[in-house]
C-alpha cells in the first residue's frame, strides 16, 4: 500500500517550526519509511500535488492575501490539514502587527527604518499581496489538528506525523500540548 | 458536620463548607481562577461550575454551599463543556501571547487551565485590538493585555491589605484594571507591598525585578522570618543558583496569611551595599586584608589589654538569638563588659520586659487586630514600620472599626476619648509603640496597664524590629551614642547603619566592627570581619507577640564570612573560653509581658 | 392608620445601570458599591442591605399589596388565571396604534392586547412577531397570539414576564436586527463580573453585526448557537441568563431570515443597511427635485421633470427620500 503523501507549507511564520521539525534529526529516516515527503520549503518540490495528499502541514499564520492563496490551496489539496505551531494556531508573535495594523508597520519598514533615505516609500507594485489582519489558518480554511508550540517539539511533531502515517487523528495532549 | 458525595466518594465537612471544599477533600481536581483560598469567595470567573444532582443548572462551586446527603458529578460532559467555553471566551477577550510571558509553563493559573482541558487552539479568535500597560510603578507592571479580570487584586487590596487603591473602571467588556481614580499606578495611593503581584494567577502584573528568572518549580523555596520588623511575618525565600530572585508571603503563616508589606518584600531584592569579602586590620590610614586568625589575634589582644570598664559592646537586633546569645555570654558574663547595646532606639521592648516584672502577662496576640470594633494606635506609625498589623486594622474600616491614629504620641485627648468611650465597644484593642514609650515614664505605662486591665481592652505592644524583645529579656537595653570609650566592638551583621551607630562607633578609640556590608561603620574600623546576611545565617527569632520562629538557611554564604557564632565563639577561644550558655534557658528566666510560645 | 407604627422612606437614586435591576446588584449600589450581582446564598432575605435581612420588590408588587388588603385577597384573586393572580401593567410599544402603559387582568390573550386594546398594526400593516420581557425576552409568534397571558404560558413559549415591555413588530422589522438591537443593549448594560456574559455577549453581538453587515458566514449560525446555550447556562445572574434570548427566540422563529442574511447577503425586511439599496423607479419619478434636495450626503442627482439618479457609493440608507418621496418613486431593494 501506497506510503500517506505529506506536504508542508510556511505562511507568516519564522520557519522555526520547519526547524523544529528537522530537529528529529536521524528519526527523519524512520520518518520517510513511513510516509512521502512530498512538496515542502525545505525540499525540492514547492506546490503540493495537483491530485492531492493525505497530510498537508502549514506553519505560520495569515497575514496577506498570498497567505490566503497557499492556506486556501493547501486545504484543498489536503485530506488532513495540520495548523503547525503557535502562528498557525492563533496568530503568534506576528499577529501582534494586528495591535499597531499594517499601515503602521509598512511604514516602519520601508519609510521609517534606521536604513530607509529620503526617497523610501512602501512599495505598490500590483503583483505584490496585500497584507491583511494577522490570524490563524482556522479562521479561513477548517484545520484538522492544531499543534502548538513556539516551536513544538521535534519529539510532538513526530508522534503527530507517525500517528497520522499510521492513519490515526493525533491526540494532542500532556507532553505533546505545549502553549509556548 | 454533613457528607457530601463527590463522585461517588464520600466525604465529611463542616456545616457551611463550600462545594469546592468538599471536592479537595476528596481529592477532586476542580478548576479555578477568581477563586483562592485567603479571599472571599466571588463567583465571577465560573469556572468551578459543577453538575450537582437535582438541580436544574449547573452550580459555582467556590461559593454555593454543600449541603446532607448532595451528590456532586466534577467531570461530566456538561461541566467540561461549560469549562471549555469561559476559557474559550477568556482567551477570546484580551491578548493571551503565552510564548514570551514570564508566567508560562507552569506558573500561569490560566494556561494550566487550559492545558488541563486539552485546549490546542483558541476556538474563538481575539480581536487583537490592544490594552494598556501600566510601566509607572518601581516594583511592578501591570500588563492588561494578560488581565482576566478575575479582581483578586483588587479583592487583596481592599480585602486584606485595607488600601483600596485597586478597583475597576467601566463596565462589562470595557471594565478595566485601574489604581484609585485612573491615575498611574506609580502615582497612586499604591503602597507598593506586592501582594497584588503575588496573587495574580496569570503573567498580568509582573514583578520587575524577578521576572523571567524561573518558575515557582525552578526555584528553591525557604520558608524565613522578615527582620524588618517585629512581627514576625514568614517569607517564602525564592533562590535560583544561589541567588536571591523573590520573596513572597507564606499563605498559612499565622500572623501574616500570605501578606508581606513592601519593607518585607523589596527591600532585600533592592538592597544594593557592597558586601564586605575579607577581614581587613587598619594600618595607618588604611584597611588592609588580612586573614580571621590576624584579625582575631588582634581583636584577642586588644580586649585583653583595656579593661572591661573601658569596653562597650553593641549588637544589631537583627542578630538571632544564638547570636545575641553568644554575645552576652562572651561579653558580660564573661569579659564583664557593662556597656552593652542595642543599636536600635526603640525601648518599647525593654519596658515590656520592666513592666513584666510587676504586671506579668499583660499583652494580647497581635492577631487580636484582626478582629476588633475600635482600635487605637498610639505612638507607632503602622504606614512605616509593622505595616501588616496596619492591614489587619485598616480592612475593618469599611465594617464600621473606629480607629484612633496617633502615630507621634502627641495627642493625649485621643486617649483620653477613647478610654472615655470604651464601654461603647465590645473589642476594643490598643496598640503601643515606640513615641509612646519614649515620651512616657514607668509611671505613666504603669497607669495605663492598670486601666487596661480593669477595662475589657486587649493591649499589644509592638516591639522594634527583628530580635528587639530577644535581646531586651536578655538585658541588651538600646545602646547610648554618648557613652565613650576606649574599644567598641560592634555586632552590626546585614543592619542599616544609621547616624546613631555611626556615633557610637565614633565614640570609641579602638573599632571592632563585624558586618555583612560596607558602610560608615567598616570605613572608620579598625577591624573589619565579615559577616553573614540574614539569608545566610540561619537562626532563631522572638517576635513582638512571643512566638520563636526559625529563619532557615536559604542562601550559602560568601566565602570568608562567618556567622556571628562562630566569630565570637572563635574569639572566646583565644581566651580559653568555651560557650556554653543556653539561649533557651536563658529566654524562659524572666517573667515576659506576653506568654511565650517556644 | 390609627397605630404606632411609623418607619422612614428614603428614595435613593442610582446612576441608571440596567443591571441594577438585579436584586444582589440594587443592595451593592445603595451600600455605594459597583453595582454587580452578587453570588446567593446567602439571599438578600436573610443577609441583605448591609449584612441585615431584606425585602426587595420591584414598585409594582409594592403597588399591588395596599390594594389586596383594601379590596380583600378574594377580589385579587378573582382575576388572573390559576396560577398567575390579579393584573399586570405592561408597557405596549412598537408597530401598534395605542402605545403606552396598559393594565389588564392574567390571562388576557395577546390577540386582544395587541389588536384590541393596542389598536392593531398601524399603516395597515402585517403583524410579524411580539418582543415580551424587554431585553431578555424572546419574540411570540403569529401562532402565539391566542395565548392567555400569565408567568408560565410566557415562559412556556419561549418568552418570559421579564420588566412587563410588549414591543410589537410588523412586516417590516428585520428579526435579525432586532435581535443584534437587544443583544447591543444586554452588552452594554453587563457588568462585567462573570466571564460568560461579559464576554459571551461581545462574540454574540459581533456575529450579529457582522450578519448585519452582509459579512456573515455559515460556521456563524452553529457558533451563536453554542455561545447563547452557554452564555445562557454559565452566567451569574438574569441579565446574562438571559441576554441571548432574543438570539436564541429569533433563531428558532425566523432562521429563514438569518440564513437569507448569510447565504444570499439579503435582508428580506429590507433594514438592514449594508444589504439594502434604495432605487428610483423611473415609472413613478415626476422629477419634483423634492428627494434630491433632502438628500443629506447629495447622493441624489436629476433635473427638473427629469427622473432622477440614486448614486449607491454616496447613498448612507438613510431613508430620508423614501420617506419624503409623494410618488412610492423611492423603492428599497
Amino acid at each position: 500500500m501506497a506510503k500517506p503523501k505529506v506536504a508542508s507549507d510556511w505562511l507568516a511564520g519564522c520557519a522555526g517550526c520547519h526547524m523544529s521539525f528537522l530537529d528529529m534529526d536521524e528519526r527523519i529516516i524512520e520518518l520517510t519509511k513511513l510516509v512521502e515527503l512530498r512538496s515542502t520549503p525545505i525540499t525540492d518540490l514547492k506546490e503540493p500535488d495537483e491530485a492531492g495528499v493525505d497530510v498537508g502541514i502549514l506553519e505560520g499564520g495569515i497575514s496577506n492575501t498570498y497567505n490566503e492563496q497557499v492556506a486556501i490551496r493547501m486545504r484543498k489539496r489536503s485530506r488532513i490539514l495540520v495548523a503547525l505551531g503557535d502562528c498557525a494556531v492563533f496568530g503568534g508573535v506576528p499577529a501582534m502587527r494586528n495591535f499597531y495594523g499594517a499601515e503602521a508597520a509598512l511604514k516602519r519598514a520601508y519609510v521609517e527604518a534606521e536604513s530607509n533615505d529620503d526617497s523610501a516609500k512602501i512599495p505598490s507594485d500590483p503583483e505584490l499581496s496585500k497584507p491583511v489582519t494577522v490570524k490563524p489558518i482556522s479562521d479561513l480554511v477548517k484545520v484538522d489538528v492544531f499543534l502548538p508550540g513556539c516551536a513544538p517539539s521535534a519529539d510532538a511533531i513526530f508522534a503527530v506525523l507517525a500517528d497520522l502515517a499510521n492513519g490515526k487523528i493525533p491526540e494532542v495532549k500532556d507532553d505533546l500540548n505545549d502553549w509556548h | 458536620m454533613i457528607n457530601v458525595n463527590i463522585n461517588g466518594q464520600i466525604v465529611e465537612v463542616e456545616n457551611g463548607a463550600t462545594i469546592l471544599d468538599a471536592a479537595k477533600k476528596a481529592g477532586a481536581n476542580i478548576p479555578s481562577l477568581c477563586h483562592h483560598p485567603k479571599l472571599h469567595p466571588y463567583g465571577a470567573c465560573r469556572l468551578c461550575l459543577v453538575e450537582v444532582q437535582g438541580a436544574r443548572t449547573l452550580v459555582p462551586s467556590c461559593t454555593a454551599p454543600a449541603s446532607d446527603n448532595m451528590v456532586v458529578l466534577t467531570d461530566t460532559p456538561r461541566v467540561k463543556q461549560a469549562r471549555k467555553f469561559v476559557l474559550s471566551m477568556l482567551f477570546s477577550e484580551r491578548n493571551h501571547f503565552c510564548m514570551y510571558c514570564q508566567a508560562t509553563d507552569g506558573d500561569c493559573e490560566l494556561q494550566n487551565a487550559a492545558y488541563a482541558e486539552d485546549m490546542t487552539n483558541w476556538p474563538f479568535t481575539p480581536l487583537y485590538l490592544p490594552f494598556a500597560i501600566d510601566a509607572s510603578h518601581p516594583d511592578f507592571i501591570l500588563e492588561n493585555n494578560r488581565c482576566i479580570l478575575c479582581r483578586r487584586c483588587v479583592r487583596v487590596c481592599g480585602e486584606l491589605v485595607g488600601n483600596f487603591t485597586l478597583g475597576f473602571e467601566e463596565r462589562g467588556s470595557a471594565s478595566l484594571l485601574v489604581a484609585d481614580n485612573s491615575i498611574p499606578l506609580g502615582e497612586s495611593t499604591c503602597i507598593s507591598c506586592g501582594n497584588c503581584v503575588q496573587f495574580c494567577p496569570t503573567g498580568a502584573l509582573i514583578d520587575r525585578r524577578s521576572a523571567y528568572q524561573g518558575r515557582q518549580t525552578d526555584l528553591t523555596h525557604t520558608e524565613s522570618i522578615c527582620l524588618d520588623c517585629a512581627l514576625g511575618c514568614v517569607r517564602v525565600v525564592l533562590t535560583r543558583d544561589n541567588r536571591l530572585v523573590r520573596l513572597e508571603g507564606l499563605l498559612d503563616a499565622e500572623v501574616n496569611q500570605g501578606l508581606l508589606c513592601g519593607l518585607g518584600r523589596y527591600s532585600p531584592v533592592k538592597d544594593q551595599r557592597k558586601r564586605v569579602t575579607t577581614t581587613m586590620i587598619r594600618r595607618g590610614s588604611q584597611l588592609v586584608p588580612a586573614n580571621w586568625e590576624e584579625a582575631l589575634d588582634v581583636v584577642a589582644t586588644q580586649l585583653k589589654t583595656i579593661g572591661s570598664d573601658e569596653i562597650s559592646a553593641y549588637i544589631s537586633p537583627r542578630q538571632s538569638i544564638e547570636a545575641l546569645n553568644a554575645f552576652v555570654e562572651f561579653f558580660r558574663d564573661h569579659l564583664q563588659v557593662r556597656q552593652l547595646g542595642l543599636l536600635n532606639k526603640d525601648e518599647t521592648a525593654s519596658v515590656s520586659v520592666r513592666l513584666a516584672e510587676e504586671f506579668g502577662v499583660f499583652e494580647s496576640d497581635v492577631t487580636v487586630l484582626s478582629d476588633c470594633d475600635a482600635a487605637l494606635v498610639l505612638g507607632a506609625d503602622l504606614t512605616d514600620k509593622h505595616q501588616v498589623a496596619g492591614f489587619m486594622l485598616k480592612r475593618q474600616l469599611p465594617g464600621g472599626l473606629k480607629l484612633f491614629s496617633d502615630p507621634d504620641a502627641t495627642k493625649p485627648e485621643m486617649l483620653e476619648e477613647f478610654k472615655n468611650r470604651v464601654n461603647e465597644w465590645q473589642t476594643p484593642v490598643m496598640v503601643l509603640g515606640e513615641n509612646f514609650v519614649k515620651r512616657s515614664n514607668l509611671a505613666t505605662l504603669r497607669e495605663l496597664i492598670d486601666w487596661v486591665d480593669g477595662a475589657h481592652v486587649r493591649l499589644v505592644l509592638l516591639k522594634g524590629e527583628a530580635n528587639a524583645y530577644a535581646a531586651a529579656i536578655n538585658g541588651i537595653l538600646p545602646s547610648d551614642p554618648s557613652i565613650s570609650t576606649k574599644l567598641a566592638y560592634m555586632v552590626v551583621g546585614d543592619h542599616y547603619a544609621n547616624s546613631n551607630n555611626i556615633a557610637s562607633l565614633q565614640q570609641s578609640d579602638f573599632k571592632i566592627v563585624q558586618a555583612a556590608y560596607q558602610s560608615e561603620l567598616t570605613d572608620i574600623a579598625d577591624v573589619v570581619l565579615p559577616a553573614m546576611n540574614w539569608l545566610e545565617e540561619e537562626g532563631h527569632y522572638l517576635s513582638t507577640d512571643g512566638k520563636l520562629n526559625l529563619n532557615h538557611q536559604a542562601l550559602q554564604p560568601i566565602e570568608l564570612a562567618k556567622s556571628t557564632v562562630e566569630s565570637v565563639t572563635r574569639l572566646a577561644t583565644k581566651f580559653g573560653l568555651t560557650l556554653t550558655r543556653n539561649w533557651m534557658s536563658a529566654l524562659t528566666d524572666q517573667p515576659t509581658s506576653i506568654t511565650l510560645s517556644l | 392608620m390609627g397605630t404606632d407604627f411609623s418607619f422612614d422612606l428614603e428614595v435613593r437614586m442610582g446612576a441608571g445601570a440596567f443591571v441594577c435591576g438585579e436584586e444582589t446588584a440594587l443592595i451593592a449600589s445603595i451600600e455605594g458599591l459597583r453595582g454587580e450581582p452578587r453570588v446567593r446564598p446567602p439571599f438578600p432575605a436573610q443577609k441583605g442591605i448591609w449584612g441585615k435581612p431584606s425585602n426587595i420588590n420591584n414598585v409594582e408588587t409594592f403597588a399591588n399589596v395596599p390594594q389586596i388588603f383594601l379590596k380583600g385577597v378574594e377580589w385579587f384573586s378573582s382575576m388572573g388565571t390559576e396560577k398567575s393572580k390579579g393584573t399586570k401593567t405592561f408597557a405596549l410599544a412598537g408597530d401598534v396604534a395605542h402605545t403606552g402603559l396598559i393594565e389588564v387582568p392574567f390571562g388576557t390573550t395577546l390577540r386582544e392586547i395587541v389588536f384590541d386594546i393596542g389598536g392593531g398594526i398601524k399603516d395597515g400593516k402585517k403583524f410579524k412577531a411580539v418582543q415580551t420581557g424587554g431585553p431578555m425576552g424572546g419574540c411570540l409568534t403569529e401562532e402565539n397570539l391566542d395565548l392567555a397571558v400569565d408567568y408560565e404560558t410566557l415562559g412556556q413559549a419561549g418568552s418570559i414576564m421579564g420588566s412587563g415591555g410588549m414591543v410589537v413588530m410588523d412586516e417590516d422589522t428585520c428579526m435579525v436586527d432586532i435581535a443584534r438591537f437587544f443583544m447591543e443593549f444586554t452588552q452594554d448594560e453587563s457588568c462585567g463580573k462573570c466571564v460568560p456574559c461579559r464576554i459571551g455577549t461581545r462574540r454574540i453581538l459581533e456575529i450579529l453585526e457582522r450578519i448585519c453587515r452582509g459579512e456573515g458566514v455559515p460556521e456563524d449560525i452553529d457558533h451563536l448557537e453554542l455561545l447563547c446555550q452557554q452564555t445562557i447556562q454559565d452566567s451569574l445572574c438574569g441579565l446574562g441568563q438571559g441576554a441571548a434570548n432574543p438570539v436564541v427566540s429569533t433563531m428558532k422563529h425566523f432562521m429563514d431570515e438569518y440564513k437569507a442574511h448569510i447565504y444570499e447577503k439579503r435582508c428580506p425586511a429590507k433594514v438592514c443597511r449594508s444589504l439594502i439599496r434604495f432605487e428610483v423607479d423611473p415609472e413613478n419619478c415626476t422629477g419634483c427635485t423634492v428627494c434630491a434636495r433632502n438628500c443629506p450626503v447629495g447622493a441624489i442627482t436629476g433635473e427638473r421633470k427629469q427622473i432622477h439618479h440614486i448614486n449607491d457609493d454616496i447613498c448612507i440608507r438613510c431613508g430620508i427620500c423614501h420617506q419624503v418621496c409623494k410618488f412610492d418613486a423611492i423603492k428599497i431593494v
